[in-house]
């Protein structure tokens, strides 16, 4: 690699660089006054917004120059990585609006500072995960997201809940990072290399799969797995949700699946991508890799659905409905297609819309109402009629039904499905979406045709929650009607990837 | 032609109505419910003037309009309509005014709720009937459930949590599975397309077994909606719990979206595999008939009484529908209208009834044909209606769905219609013994005395019905001739494809 080349792609990391200032930054103002200290979430913003900016014009120079820029071969910054890097930014922005909402994080005020130390960190491991190109590199960038994660869901370290999430989350994370290191060992003891796109060149000089391989893949897969809770890598998942405070279960369910899909995604598509190695049937097991991600998406979706019906706490609901998102995603990758890929990025712009609306309506609740029973949101539709509309569209949307959008995501996953004729699959997903309609429609119903038992009115909502549910809600129905600049984004973006 | 905006046109003031409701104070109740009236009237008006200019001689669509929407997958919005869709459009903007009009009394609280919700219903069914695009179709069918959802769930009776979740999870899972096959469809050509008079090119060059698979999967969402036996069970919760508007919308509109996917897209799209399938829904169809009508006999409330016979009622439908000859057909057309006006009037009837006593319980009436007179005669007309007496509508539906389906060459056994025909006289059992046991006999019941007769309001809710009944009855020509077109052309082309 030449030097200008090195330095280009040194350029386009100048979102990453800028976090890791503000990082710092946010680090001395926590040491200095309260005064100042005071500051800091809007110092945290402005930074996010900074990297925001900083990766557009990336993202726009890169239109211009339509080249791929595969600067380095441990983080490669394409197309994909930077519109995965754009809803990774996008949505911390967001989570600021929530940790200022959340008054059980803004309970310790002398905190503060570690608090968004903490979440910077996570930023900066995800943006890398997003385009890390390399076992190694993945592995360094899913620990940076991890371990703060682990600090974060026990930030309530009074309450019992929450150092039981932080424990849990410990402990399961720690055993899904050593097996995926072991598996990366194995991967690297039977190939020599741990770059993605060591299984392509490999199998083209006709290294057939070997059971050493498949155990390591197995292993990654789950390190994979576990960030993005697919099932069976996903016990963590409602527990954790339910101990950790609002706004850090909004961060988990949604902004750091986001780099764990990135991620998962790159490997099984720079690992497999243009051979015919996902459906070569593997020796002696009679089946291929393809039929696994089906087999995984299949339990992935079905266990998240049917496991969140019985949910009476609306984080826990979430949490696993989150699950069953993950299940149809995973069936995209499936898919194993263009129209797949395109299906996954539409997905998940859509899902972090939907997801935080519905989070988001969730925390105001819960410091109105002091409750995050399903069962005690009887006739909030009629005490706080602005909110509990916002939250239909956001559940109308989780269901997939139109005229929101996501109703769209969930079609192009079907497409992709029937394209790859994957008709098995898509039965499941018809299964799983009425499953989904069941529940969430559950909490509209609740909202609706309950009564409530007590009269007394809640406090209302700020102008700027309204904003921000407006921002978040209003995409959906606009886009739910013409969907296709979110694929077209898609489309383009993976073009630019080379995928 | 030049109106070709009126489709649109009709789409856009439903929608925007709905949106104008949302608008006005929500103290204001009659300022919403005289607002809604009028826009659905307004509706009514540019629906007749569509039929004004329709031209019944041509069997394609008109009043086209298409304009792309999703470029990559060659999705548009693409309306039309022709004879059947105009029927059933006009059914659908007549009677959504006369079920707003009579809720007034009867909606008390979230009238802006209501109105809004009944608009937007509208939208939905207006769109369902004139979509040419596979995938509009769907939206608009999907788009409907919610806002009947939540008119079940939020005015509906006692158990209405449970009919609306029911009826929202039956209709759903239907959709899908549409959904899919919607999806598999549109990909089967050389390009991804869901543009229907493309798709009328496709279909039927398809493989037998893909014909099958897809037809099993469009029809298992129309029965559920229509519902054909054994896939009913949701409409007597619904029709129970639901208010008496919902109700009527629900018979008169929404159960027909069902019958007209059938004709729309299952017979001609798939026609190898409507031979195949034929019997077997015919076979359906008559057990619905006649097990609707048995189970009509035995109820005790009025209002599952008249459920029930819908589903006795569009199991005539169907069976016309699955006959396939030009006869059959257009009694199964007509007979989508009749329904809707029949059993929207029942439904109109019992709940002005239900407004008065509380009680929807047969057994607690007698002899009331003396204290309310107006009530009473008007119920022994619509009654005779829907059973099928000649100089009423109902008997040109059923007689020309019978005469098509005795001697139809698919079905091919004249035993179809011979068990249908007793289901007429089923239908004349329990409708008669049922306005004996209200009406007629002596007043037991003290608390009935006081019982009022019905108001000018409540009149003009029956009237307009009563003028169609009649007309259709007399002089179905009128009508007749809009779906004659139609219905000869696309047992032809069936004819044809299946000749090849």
């Amino acid at each position: 690699m030449d030097l200008t080349n090195q330095l280009s792609f040194l350029a386009t990391l100048i979102p990453e660089y800028l976090i890791i200032l503000f990082l710092l930054i946010i680090v001395f103002m926590d040491f200095s006054t309260e005064k100042i200290a005071e500051k800091i979430p809007a110092v945290a913003m402005s930074g996010l917004l900074l990297a925001l900016l900083a990766n557009l014009f990336m993202t726009g120079t890169l239109y211009e120059t339509e080249k791929l820029l595969a600067g380095g071969e441990i983080f490669v910054n394409d197309g994909f990585a930077f519109l995965f890097k754009f809803m990774i930014l996008a949505s911390s922005l967001i989570m600021v609006y929530f940790f200022v909402q959340d008054d059980e994080v803004n309970a310790y005020k002398t905190r503060k500072g570690e608090f968004y130390i903490l979440f910077y960190s996570m930023v900066l491991g995800m943006m890398l995960l997003a385009s890390a190109n390399d076992l190694i590199a993945a592995y360094i960038a899913l620990e940076v997201l991890s371990l703060p994660s682990y600090i974060a869901a026990g930030f309530l370290k009074v309450d019992k809940r929450s150092s039981e999430a932080s424990l849990k989350y410990l402990l399961f994370g720690a055993v899904a990072s050593g097996v995926m290191l072991f598996g990366i060992s194995l991967l690297y003891f039977s190939m020599s290399s741990t770059s993605f796109q060591i299984l392509v060149s490999n199998m083209s000089h006709g290294i057939g799969f070997d059971p050493v391989m498949i155990l390591a893949l197995i292993f990654i897969i789950g390190g994979f797995g576990y960030k993005i809770s697919m099932v069976p890598f996903h016990f963590w998942t409602p527990d954790v949700f339910e101990g950790a405070p609002v706004s850090i279960t909004t961060f988990l369910s949604v902004s750091s699946k986001i780099a764990g899909v990135a991620v998962f995604v790159r490997f099984i598509v720079y690992s497999f991508a243009g051979s015919n190695l996902m459906n070569q049937e593997i020796a002696g097991l009679g089946f291929n890799l393809n039929s696994f991600l089906v087999l995984l998406s299949i339990l992935t979706m079905t266990v998240g659905n049917l496991t969140a019906i019985f949910q009476n706490n609306i984080k826990r609901m979430l949490a696993y409905s989150s699950i069953g998102h993950i299940g149809f995603i995973v069936a995209a990758l499936a898919a194993n297609s263009e129209q797949g890929l395109i299906a996954i990025s539409s997905y998940l712009l859509i899902y972090t819309l939907m997801n935080f609306g519905a989070f988001l309506v969730v925390l105001l609740i819960k410091f109105r109402i002091g409750s995050e029973d399903i069962r005690d949101y009887k006739g909030l539709g009629y005490k706080m009629p602005f909110l509990s509309v916002m939250m239909v569209i956001f559940l109308v949307s989780l269901a997939g039904l139109p005229p929101t959008a996501g109703f769209w995501a969930k079609f192009y996953v079907f497409t992709a499905l029937m394209e790859a004729k994957l008709y098995l699959l898509a039965l499941f997903a018809i299964f799983n979406t009425v499953i989904g309609v069941f529940y969430y429609f559950r909490v509209m119903k609740v909202m609706y045709f309950e009564k409530s038992e007590t009269a007394e009115p809640l406090p209302i909502l700020t102008g700027g929650n309204k904003t921000v549910l407006l921002v978040l809600g209003l995409p959906l129905l606009i886009l739910g009607i013409y969907f296709t600049p979110v694929v077209e984004l898609a489309r383009e973006t993976l073009k630019i990837a080379g995928f | 032609m030049e109106n070709n905006f009126i489709l649109s046109l009709l789409l856009i003031l439903s929608v925007g109505g709905s949106l104008l409701i949302l608008l006005l104070p929500r103290e204001n109740g009659s300022l919403l419910r005289v607002t809604g009236l009028v826009i659905s009237l307004v509706i009514f008006l540019v629906s007749l003037f569509a039929w004004y200019n329709f031209d019944p001689r041509n069997p394609g669509f008109q009043f086209v309009e298409k304009a792309s929407w999703i470029k990559g997958l060659g999705i548009s919005y693409f309306v039309g309509i022709d004879g059947m869709s105009l029927l059933l459009v006009l059914l659908t903007t007549f009677i959504t005014p006369l079920a707003l009009l009579s809720t007034w009394k009867s909606i008390e609280h979230k009238v802006k709720e209501f109105t809004f919700f009944m608009l937007l219903l509208e939208a939905g069914m207006l769109g369902v009937f004139m979509s040419l695009d596979l995938f509009l179709f769907y939206i608009f069918w999907e788009a409907m459930l919610i806002p009947m959802y939540f008119i079940i769930g939020v005015w509906g009776g006692k158990n209405r949590i449970y009919a609306s979740v029911k009826f929202f999870i039956y209709t759903m899972t239907g959709s899908l599975v549409m959904l899919v096959a919607i999806i598999w469809l549109a990909n089967s050509g050389k390009e991804f397309t869901t543009d229907l008079t493309e798709l009328y090119k496709l279909g039927p060059t398809l493989g037998l077994s893909a014909q099958n698979y897809l037809f099993a999967a469009f029809v298992l969402s129309f029965a559920i909606k229509v519902p054909v036996f054994p896939l009913h069970t949701w409409l007597p919760d619904a029709h129970v719990e639901a208010p008496t508007a919902g109700s009527v919308i629900l018979a008169g509109v929404l159960l027909k979206m069902g019958t007209y996917g059938m004709v729309r897209f299952n017979l001609p799209l798939f026609p190898d595999a409507t031979k195949v399938f034929a019997p077997y829904l015919a076979i359906l169809a008559v057990i619905g008939i006649i097990y609707g009508s048995l189970v009509s006999m035995v109820q005790k409330d009025m209002k599952k009484l008249v459920a029930y016979s819908s589903v006795a009622h569009l199991g005539f439908v169907v069976l016309g529908i699955f006959g396939l000859t030009t006869e059959s057909i257009q009694g199964a057309i007509i007979q989508m209208v009749n329904h809707g006006l029949s059993t929207g009037a029942l439904f109109l009837l019992v709940g002005y009834l239900y407004e008065r006593t509380h009680t929807r319980v047969i057994a607690e009436y007698g002899g009331i044909a003396k204290l309310v007179p107006v009530y009473a005669t008007i119920l022994l007309f619509i009654s005779l209606s829907s059973i099928g007496l000649p100089g009423l509508n109902g008997f040109i539906g059923e007689f020309l769905i019978l005469v098509g389906s005795f001697s139809s060459p698919v079905l091919n056994n004249p035993l179809y219609a011979i068990i249908a025909a007793l289901g007429v006289i089923l239908a004349a059992v329990y409708l008669l013994w049922w306005y004996q046991r209200m009406c007629l006999e002596t007043v037991k019941n003290e608390k009935l005395n006081t019982l009022t007769d019905l108001n000018t309001r409540e009149l003009f809710t029956l009237i307009p019905i009563m003028i169609v009944i009649v007309w259709i009855g007399i002089y179905p020509s009128t009508f007749l001739r809009l779906s004659e077109a139609f219905s000869s052309n696309l047992v032809s082309s069936i004819t044809n494809a299946l000749a090849k």
